[in-house]
């Protein structure tokens, strides 16, 4: 009953069930049923069954006696390729034609089928990708998870992600399968990218520039390889993209994670600097001070100090070289090393000199520190230094102003320099300001500084002169000469008021 | 990461019960050394197949048409075919693409087991 069982096998074909043995048992039965020796079921040009399975391509060739019945099927027409065929019903062919139909339905089916589930496939691994974007900010640990995705849905043998700054100094951070890509190819391969049929390599492109390529190469087919085709470059391109994004996002992650980082360092710093100043002057009998300062960044490279040695009252204010971490940082040694100096020596100019040594050799070559020092006695005798900083102003009762000025070059200059002291008295209501250059050297409109001068003209023309009321006036006169704007550079105002007796 | 080549294994644990360990990159080559290996049990009269992909975690389309093409026979056989050991990701993609609407999915080895035992006792 062969009819009956071409029917079946038409029925198991449209059934699903039916897997790509399928021709060739229809072949075997058609062989059977012609009484034929061997078969060999053509579809255009390629054998898609031969029966029995010994009969090869040569064995076809090198042998006499083949019928050639065409029977349909349309484009790429099926072929029934007989051996001494001995008798052939129309129905036979007829049943087989059906067969063999219901069978290529159903493949193409099966193939439709399977082409839709691997496009949700691509958009499943995409999406995944996208979703893993937000919780890896390891590069490598993402970029093995970018390229597992790409080997599986390319269906590559290989794949390689490189990063890097530029192609010289580019390396692998993530890797499947050899490496295909040769070193001299990096470079076309960072420029424009490699499209050849067995590998092709996408530059990463972000708007500042490539920051890597996407390598894949050998893809795969049923048995072997075969080129890339559009479909599959435009998959990597989407893929490269992706790495694109991935990669930047890792990175700007990164940088936002560190600049909190410092952020919050910074904030440390400049708590921990705060607290080096004095929280409350010291009570000296008699004397009364007060201070300004404001720093330009959150770590500022003015500091001051006051305190008390052998009852006598040290003011000190320091400008270092610079601003930010690095000033604050040798402004805080000053500060420490004025502390420490000041209990064994009360020899200000001996003080200043082992500090300056101590900068020179513990500071980079163009960093130094500004700095004034004086110490007044409860009877008022002042003794003063000053390491090539702005004049200490001092006003008498009267209005007049005598000025300190330097005696020798800024701290951390010189490995050995020396400084000369300065002597003087203050009298009951008299001031004695010491201030920094951010004050004198704000700006105003046309960029003409405040000056040292004027702030001794506000000094001298202070009314009921204090601590307080001087400070006031100072920062006062600066605001309104440079119209409110912000200052540029840290500025630090201290001043020592010794108290009239009627006070 | 290694290319990741097939290490495969293959057993009969009970009459008709075959299990595949498979290791690797389940491609085209991966993929024919599974079914080579499930002809082989096939034709020693397993209908039920396990198949074991512990320290598998990437397979290809290629690599999954070859196991569909195993569920197919199996089913033609009036078999079943199980997995076990799969990662999250090869978990989707089976899901995707079909595979586990006619084969069952187990965490383990020794669930997939005492799963494929109890029902064979039913």
């Amino acid at each position: 009953m062969p009819l009956s069982d071409l029917l079946r096998l038409a029925d198991v074909a449209l059934s699903g069930h039916a897997g790509p043995d399928l021709p060739e048992e229809i072949l075997r039965v058609v062989v059977e049923e012609t009484g034929s020796r061997a078969g060999v079921l053509k579809k255009g040009d390629e054998a898609i069954a031969r029966w029995p399975r010994t009969v090869s391509a040569q064995v076809e060739e090198a042998t006499e006696g083949w019928s050639e019945i065409p029977f349909g099927g349309g484009e790429g027409q099926w072929c029934l390729r007989l051996l001494h065929l001995d008798r052939l019903d129309e129905s036979v062919l007829d049943a087989t034609r059906i067969s063999l139909r219901a069978w290529q339905l159903r493949e193409e089916l099966k193939r439709s089928r399977f082409d839709e589930r691997f496009h949700l496939w691509e958009l499943e691994a995409i999406r995944s990708i996208a979703t893993g974007i937000g919780g890896i900010l390891d590069t490598e640990t993402l970029a093995e998870e970018l390229i597992s995705h790409l080997v599986a849905l390319l269906g590559v043998r290989s794949a390689h992600l490189y990063l890097g700054d530029s192609p010289q100094s580019a390396s692998v951070v993530g890797s499947f399968g050899p490496t295909r890509l040769e070193e001299n190819e990096l470079e076309p391969a960072w420029r424009q990218g490699i499209y050849n049929d067995d590998l092709v390599a996408l530059p990463l492109q972000t708007d500042a520039g490539t920051l890597g390529v996407l390598v894949a190469s050998d893809k795969e087919a049923r048995a072997g390889t075969e080129p890339f085709a559009a479909n599959d470059v435009r998959l990597l391109e989407l893929f490269a993209v992706q790495v694109t994004v991935a990669m930047e996002y890792v990175r700007l992650t990164r940088e936002s994670l560190e600049r909190e980082r410092l952020k919050r360092e910074l904030e440390m710093a400049a708590v921990i600097q705060s607290h080096l100043h004095p929280q409350q002057f010291p009570d000296l009998q008699g004397y009364r001070l007060a201070v300004r300062s404001s720093s330009s960044r959150q770590v500022a490279g003015d500091t001051y100090d006051v305190l008390i040695r052998d009852d006598a009252l040290i003011a000190t204010v320091t400008d270092v070289s610079g601003k930010g971490v690095g000033a604050g940082m040798i402004a805080s040694g000053v500060h420490a090393g004025v502390r420490l100096m000041v209990t064994g020596s009360r020899d200000l100019s001996e003080v200043a000199g082992r500090i300056n040594s101590y900068l020179a050799g513990a500071t980079a070559d163009n960093r130094f520190a500004t700095f004034a020092m004086v110490s007044i006695d409860p009877d008022g005798r002042l003794r003063a230094v000053n390491a090539g900083h702005l004049p200490v102003l001092i006003r008498r009762r009267d209005g007049t102003i005598e000025e300190i000025n330097s005696s020798g070059l800024p701290l951390g200059i010189l490995a050995v320099a020396s400084y000369s002291e300065s002597v003087a008295r203050i009298e009951p209501g008299e001031l004695v300001a010491l201030f920094t250059d951010g004050l004198t050297e704000a700006e105003d409109s046309d960029e003409e500084e405040f000056g040292v001068e004027r702030v001794a003209e506000v000094t001298a023309g202070l009314a009921e002169p204090s601590a307080e009321r001087l400070c006031d006036a100072i920062l006062e006169a600066v605001e309104a000469f440079t119209d409110g704007a912000t200052l540029h550079d840290d500025a630090t105002l201290l001043v020592v008021e010794r108290l009239a007796n009627d006070s | 990461m290694n290319e990741e080549r097939m290490k495969i294994s293959q057993d009969i644990l009970s009459d008709g019960f075959g299990l595949i360990a498979a290791s690797g990159y389940i491609n085209n080559e991966g993929g024919q050394a599974i079914a080579d290996a499930a002809n082989k049990l096939m034709d020693q009269g397993c209908k039920t197949l396990l198949i074991d992909l512990d320290g598998t975690r990437i397979i290809n389309s290629i690599g999954v048409s070859i196991l569909l093409e195993i569920l197919e026979k199996l089913m033609d056989e009036k078999g079943q075919l199980a997995f076990c050991n799969l990662t999250p990701t090869i978990s989707k993609t089976f899901e995707i693409m079909g595979l586990v609407q006619y084969a069952s999915v187990y965490p383990d080895r020794e669930t997939a087991q005492a799963a494929i035992a109890g029902d064979a006792s039913v």
